[in-house]
């Protein structure tokens, strides 16, 4: 109890601290083995959240190798000036904010119409299924996902198959064809993820008072109109929710996508911030250089957030905090 | 409180099953693709047109899996950190959250805070890394397991359940002389059974899944994972396979068996597992949705 002597505080602080440790040694001895239960936990914690928190200042320091993270020379914002005349640096966001805003359009629209449609039947077997098959390649890693795209859109693949049998033309090489990945980045996401998304809405609609559709339908309202005027707008506040949380990762064009599906042919069109910081942070090894666009990136998402987060308290009286 | 269906509604109702309809299709179909591929002859498959049923049906392609060196080990490394991922998962996470449930602990919610403020925010990818580095757990075994023993998530569902359960069971047996770790295992683990099976249905397939560790802290062959086998063959063939396979499609009409062919039969195989029980997994998926959702 040393830290009594060091801070200067007022006698009543003081004496409800001592109290407080006092109390906690007396619970310590009381219940020692559940105490004993979170000892590994904070052990797990300090190494692996707290160690890389502190280790975030390699961004400023020049780490040698010999001298480990404190004693290495600090470089201040070196970095940062790096990465803002990195001569890529206009790709590497267009890249990102392109595929994102794309995703925003279509994948996050996708799961609210699903949700919409799926509430409307009334056929509990046949609305089970369609549940559990839109679900399942949430499932399933994208290293799997991947695989399975490059078999169907290969030369030989069965996209091509269909498309020269229908519409005739040539066969197109599609994956390594830059025009047609971002579509290709779009629609598998789409297709991935959108069953999963729709259990949220799924929920929101079910928490939605049911006496409101009975006297709709007692005025005659048709079902378009009551999902057009009473669903939609009850599901406006978990909309809300959502779409703040996707603005708020529009830095994150979804890393393990496209590092399963990219290659080099592609690399222009799929060079985003993420997989930029993994090939030169973690693969070339220029620690400090790598985290300083990790850091840059967090910051940029947790701004956006915050801006989002205000317009949409302002506007529709929803919000996160 | 039946009534008669408007033809607005009916028409509704046509376009919502059939766009559903379509929808699940278009989700399976590449699944149902890639098992009719691992079961087709591969100097058949080179010709192109198989959609969801084997032309010529062989069972080669999964013995020439199991004949693998390579894949066999990848099996092993999948298998057994799986295992034993999900065993520690289920231990830490479990005591760590049975103390949280206890309202007289007195440092139970600064404690939850803190889990909380750590999935808020965190030191980013290579801080990371490099503290695997310093810990020298890259290429190891351990690094598939040590860093995904905890998960802030799965401690506050522990914890959830845990509260739940009558405060009478643990009264009653340290009147007995039991101290808190006899009542864990003895006591609380058996009734328990439901949220350890979601516990261990969740990190098994994470583990299952997983690249990621082994595509950045791991190079050594040896330790390769299903998904990282599978990941590297991506990656050696990407470009060059989607014209490559075509081209030795005239050389290689007699052959049961190639290295594509081979790749569908191994997906199958990581597909499988998932596959089976996702069926007792969705509900619990479901509710971890929801539960976060609730939290976040």
């Amino acid at each position: 109890m040393s830290t009594r002597k060091v801070m200067n505080i007022k006698p009543n602080t003081k004496t409800n601290i001592v109290k407080y440790f006092k109390d906690l040694y007396i619970n310590i001895l009381e219940h020692k083995y559940l105490y004993l239960f979170l000892v590994p936990c904070l052990i797990f914690y300090a190494v692996f959240w707290i160690v890389p928190l502190y280790g975030i200042q390699i961004a400023f320091k020049d780490l040698k190798p010999g001298l480990g993270i404190s004693k290495s020379p600090w470089v201040g914002l070196e970095y940062f000036r790096q990465f803002f005349s990195y001569y890529q640096l206009g790709r590497l966001f267009y890249n990102t904010i392109g595929i994102s805003l794309l995703k925003i359009v279509f994948g996050f629209t996708a799961p609210i119409f699903l949700a919409l449609m799926i509430n409307e039947i009334k056929n509990k077997s046949f609305k089970k299924t369609i549940q559990t098959i839109t679900y399942l390649p949430h499932f399933i890693s994208w290293v799997i996902i991947a695989n399975i795209i490059y078999k169907l859109f290969a030369y030989d693949g069965l996209a091509n198959d269909a498309l020269t049998g229908l519409f005739g033309g040539d066969r197109q090489v599609f994956m390594v064809n830059p025009k047609m990945f971002w579509p290709l980045i779009v629609i598998t996401d789409v297709w991935k993820e959108a069953g999963f998304g729709s259990i949220i809405y799924l929920a929101a609609i079910a928490g939605l008072d049911f006496e409101v559709y009975e006297a709709s339908m007692v005025d005659g309202a048709s079902r378009l109109r009551q999902i057009w005027n009473i669903t939609i707008p009850g599901i406006l506040p978990t909309i809300m929710v959502m779409f703040i949380l996707r603005v708020g990762g529009i830095m994150q064009a979804g890393f393990d996508q496209i590092w399963t599906l990219r290659n080099g042919a592609v690399a222009e069109v799929t060079d985003v911030l993420d997989v930029y910081t993994m090939i030169i942070g973690v693969q070339r090894g220029q620690y400090g250089y790598g985290a300083a666009v990790g850091i840059f990136t967090g910051v940029i998402s947790l701004i956006l957030m915050v801006i989002v987060n205000k317009l949409a308290s302002k506007y529709s009286e929803t919000s996160l905090w | 409180m039946m009534k008669k269906k408007s033809t607005g509604d009916r028409i509704l109702d046509i376009t919502i099953y059939t766009a559903l309809i379509l929808l699940a299709l278009i989700t399976i179909f590449p699944f149902l693709n890639m098992l009719a591929l691992s079961l087709n002859e591969a100097g058949d498959s080179f010709k192109g047109g198989i959609t969801v049923f084997p032309r010529k049906f062989t069972l080669a392609n999964y013995q020439a899996v199991f004949d693998g060196a390579n894949i066999t080990r990848s099996y092993g490394v999948t298998i057994f950190r799986t295992v034993i991922g999900i065993v520690l998962s289920l231990i830490f996470n479990s005591i760590t959250a049975y103390t949280l449930s206890k309202k007289y602990i007195k440092i139970r919610r600064p404690m939850l805070l803190f889990l909380v403020i750590t999935t808020l925010f965190s030191g980013g990818m290579v801080p990371f890394y490099i503290t695997l580095k310093n810990l020298h757990l890259l290429n190891t075994m351990l690094v598939y397991i040590l860093p995904s023993i905890y998960n802030v998530f799965y401690i506050l569902i522990f914890r959830t359940f845990f509260e739940g359960l009558p405060a009478s069971l643990e009264e009653s047996a340290k009147i007995d002389g039991a101290n808190d770790i006899t009542i864990m295992i003895k006591i609380i683990v058996p009734i328990s059974m439901p949220v350890f099976a979601a516990i261990a249905l969740f990190t098994g397939v994470a583990h299952w899944n997983d690249w990621f560790t082994g595509e950045f802290y791991v190079t050594s062959s040896k330790l390769l994972t299903l998904q990282n086998y599978l990941l590297k063959i991506l990656q050696e063939n990407a470009a060059a396979n989607t014209i490559d396979s075509y081209r030795n499609a005239s050389s290689a009409h007699s052959v049961k068996v190639s290295p594509e062919s081979v790749r569908m039969a191994v997906l199958m195989t990581v597909c499988l597992p998932i596959m089976c029980i996702y069926p007792f997994l969705q509900k619990y998926f479901v509710k971890g949705v929801l539960i976060g959702a609730v939290k976040g």
